[in-house]
């Protein structure tokens, strides 16, 4: 029993210091942290990516201030071909020399400034394959079936043809496969189609158009504004934002995404 | 121990799980090996082997009439230099062209430097060098000596052969993308820069006669030794019917010169072996000397086919207006004035 107590008291001094790290050293300062910015489809050339750094508060943004110019940064294409990306301008780094992403090709990204290391991973989804679509009168949107490939999440815009096609700014949500696997079906949907755009005089004149994303959009989409699902409005989002890029202090998304055509729907 | 006292320690070291920092992030590991390094770095400054600049040649002719804007820095052995050389230019080793190069650029530095060798094709691999270490000015003698005067045109002449009864018209394809060679630098080099100058003065101290060319008659069995790559434009690989439909040895992979530069990063330069010789040809012997050279800098074991094409097919060069550019004939050699001695 002695020893049990002995034991007992020397455990207790280690849950003190655990706690007392946390208590004692609060630190309220700004943390600069990176940003990484870098959207890619198979749509046109590789963009680039944009390395900015955070400014304090007191601080008026400004491009000048923001951008990293002397960063180190390379692609690598399905775990061999290196691009090293070279300064633009206004923080961009592309390659030499244009190219276009193809699809189901996986890209990393390698970077670092100063003592900033980062990396991310992305697929290059495949063109969404669409079985069927369905117009949901009673809750005015449009669903589709979709096929779906490995590393892939799913979700929809609204289109409405009028004369020049309008789109949706968002998408509704985000639909993930239960099986991170190939050749399964998923059913995808749009937001609902605005007020105006609801009536019998715009039959005929609704599409959507699917888009496939990299596994890691998902995360990203239903914390982007620290809240869950927008399905789900019972429940208080807390979370923050889940990035793809990783690293100390860096935040940011590198992500390639596809697109279906404008599909009709109603 | 009582189970009492088991349960209480297991307790324990699960709360003690739970109090490790947890703050750490995850990131791969970030290890860009040297050769990505210098790949970024010859990017950064250009890419020269892989623009419409490469290989840099001057022609005798501009050379002749212009000789005042150059100096004229001749490579050949001493014995090759006093049998005859250009007015004015200075014979020294490869080895230390990068020394002199770089002194005369901060002596002299509106000059243009003309780097002259027997053939044209040393030349060319040395200036790919000096251009990939930023040297901007230097130029290759196209031809060499052989084109300012028919005294020094033999080995050109005598190297003009056709040896393709053999070649097919068979695309054979690239291999798999694969890594970049490993290169070993002193780590006492720090910056990216430092790192590629050092790779390519190593290089410059290199025979290029016995270390980087494929001098003997080309001969099909050295397919089975290299990777063989011809690298030029669509009808240097393959041969039209009317032309014998014989375009290149069996297993030579064709890359893409102008305008798509297969050998930039963004297109097939990964396709190249890592872990096996190379041996690649152009149509003359000197744009393939220079890749050569830019590869080589990059880790690869490649070698360059003398004289190219010409000791591949040359009936074939001269009988297609579209590989006319490639043909060396005595058009090329001016009989300008050369001098004797030292």
């Amino acid at each position: 029993m002695k020893h049990f107590q002995i034991i007992l008291f020397l455990c207790l001094s280690f849950f003190v210091g655990c706690e007392n790290e946390e208590l004692l050293n609060p630190d309220f300062s700004y943390q600069q942290k990176l940003v990484i910015q870098c959207q890619f489809s198979v749509d046109s050339n590789f963009p680039g990516v944009i390395v900015t750094k955070t400014l304090p508060l007191d601080i008026i943004f400004d491009m000048e201030l923001a951008e990293i110019t002397n960063a180190t940064l390379y692609i690598r294409i399905n775990g061999y071909q290196i691009i090293p990306l070279h300064y633009i301008e206004n923080g961009l780094y592309k390659p030499l020399y244009d190219f276009r992403p193809t699809e189901g090709d996986y890209y990393e990204l390698y970077g670092e400034w100063n003592e900033y290391n980062f990396y991310a991973l992305s697929k290059i989804p495949v063109k969404p394959a669409v079985k069927s679509v369905n117009f949901n009168s009673s809750g005015f949107y449009g669903e589709a079936d979709v096929i779906t490939s490995k590393d892939e999440v799913y979700s929809a815009l609204w289109v409405v043809d009028q004369g020049n096609y309008q789109t949706a700014n968002d998408f509704y949500n985000i639909s993930v496969p239960s099986s991170n696997a190939n050749n399964n079906s998923i059913s995808v949907r749009s937001a609902a189609y605005p007020v105006e755009y609801q009536s019998s005089a715009f039959n005929g004149r609704r599409y959507m158009q699917i888009y496939s994303f990299d596994r890691s959009f998902d995360a990203y989409f239903k914390t982007k504004t620290q809240n869950e699902e927008i399905n789900n409005p019972y429940v208080q989002g807390s979370a923050s934002t889940v990035w793809n890029v990783k690293g100390e202090n860096v935040i940011g998304m590198f992500i390639g995404l596809n697109r279906s055509e404008f599909i009709f729907v109603n | 121990m009582t189970n009492t006292l088991k349960i209480f320690f297991l307790g324990v070291a699960l709360v003690f799980q739970s109090c490790l920092n947890d703050n750490a992030v995850p990131v791969e590991d970030i290890v860009l090996d040297e050769t990505a390094e210098i790949l970024r770095y010859l990017e950064s400054i250009g890419d020269f082997p892989n623009t419409e600049l490469a290989p840099a040649l001057v022609t005798a002719t501009e050379l002749f009439n212009t000789s005042s804007q150059y100096f004229i820095l001749d490579i050949r052995t001493p014995q090759e230099f006093s049998s005859g050389h250009i007015d004015l230019a200075v014979n020294i080793s490869s080895a230390k062209l990068y020394d002199i190069v770089d002194s005369l650029n901060m002596n002299y530095p509106n000059k243009k430097i003309a780097v002259v060798s027997k053939n044209g094709q040393a030349s060319s691999y040395f200036v790919c060098l000096l251009r990939l270490a930023g040297f901007n000015n230097v130029y290759s003698l196209n031809y060499g000596m052989a084109s300012w005067n028919m005294f020094f045109a033999d080995e050109w002449f005598s190297a003009l052969n056709d040896v393709d009864q053999t070649f097919i018209n068979i695309e054979f394809p690239k291999k798999p993308f694969t890594h970049l060679p490993k290169l070993e630098l002193p780590s006492s080099l720090k910056t990216i820069q430092e790192k590629t100058i050092y790779r390519i003065k190593e290089i410059i101290g290199k025979d290029f006669v016995n270390g980087i060319s494929y001098s003997k008659k080309f001969s099909t069995s050295i397919a089975n030794t290299h990777f063989l790559v011809c690298y030029g434009q669509p009808r240097l690989y393959g041969a039209p019917r009317d032309l014998g439909s014989r375009g290149h040895p069996e297993n030579a992979v064709w890359y893409r010169d102008a305008y798509l530069f297969e050998f930039r990063s963004v297109n097939s330069l990964q396709t190249l072996p890592n872990d096996q010789p190379i041996l690649i040809y152009s149509g003359d012997g000197q744009l393939s000397a220079c890749l050569a050279a830019y590869l080589n800098v990059l880790g690869y074991d490649v070698k360059t086919l003398l004289f190219g094409a010409n000791q591949l097919f040359y009936w074939r060069l001269n009988a297609d207006p579209q590989l006319a550019e490639y043909v060396f004939s005595t058009a090329d050699v001016m009989n300008y004035p050369y001098v004797s001695g030292n």
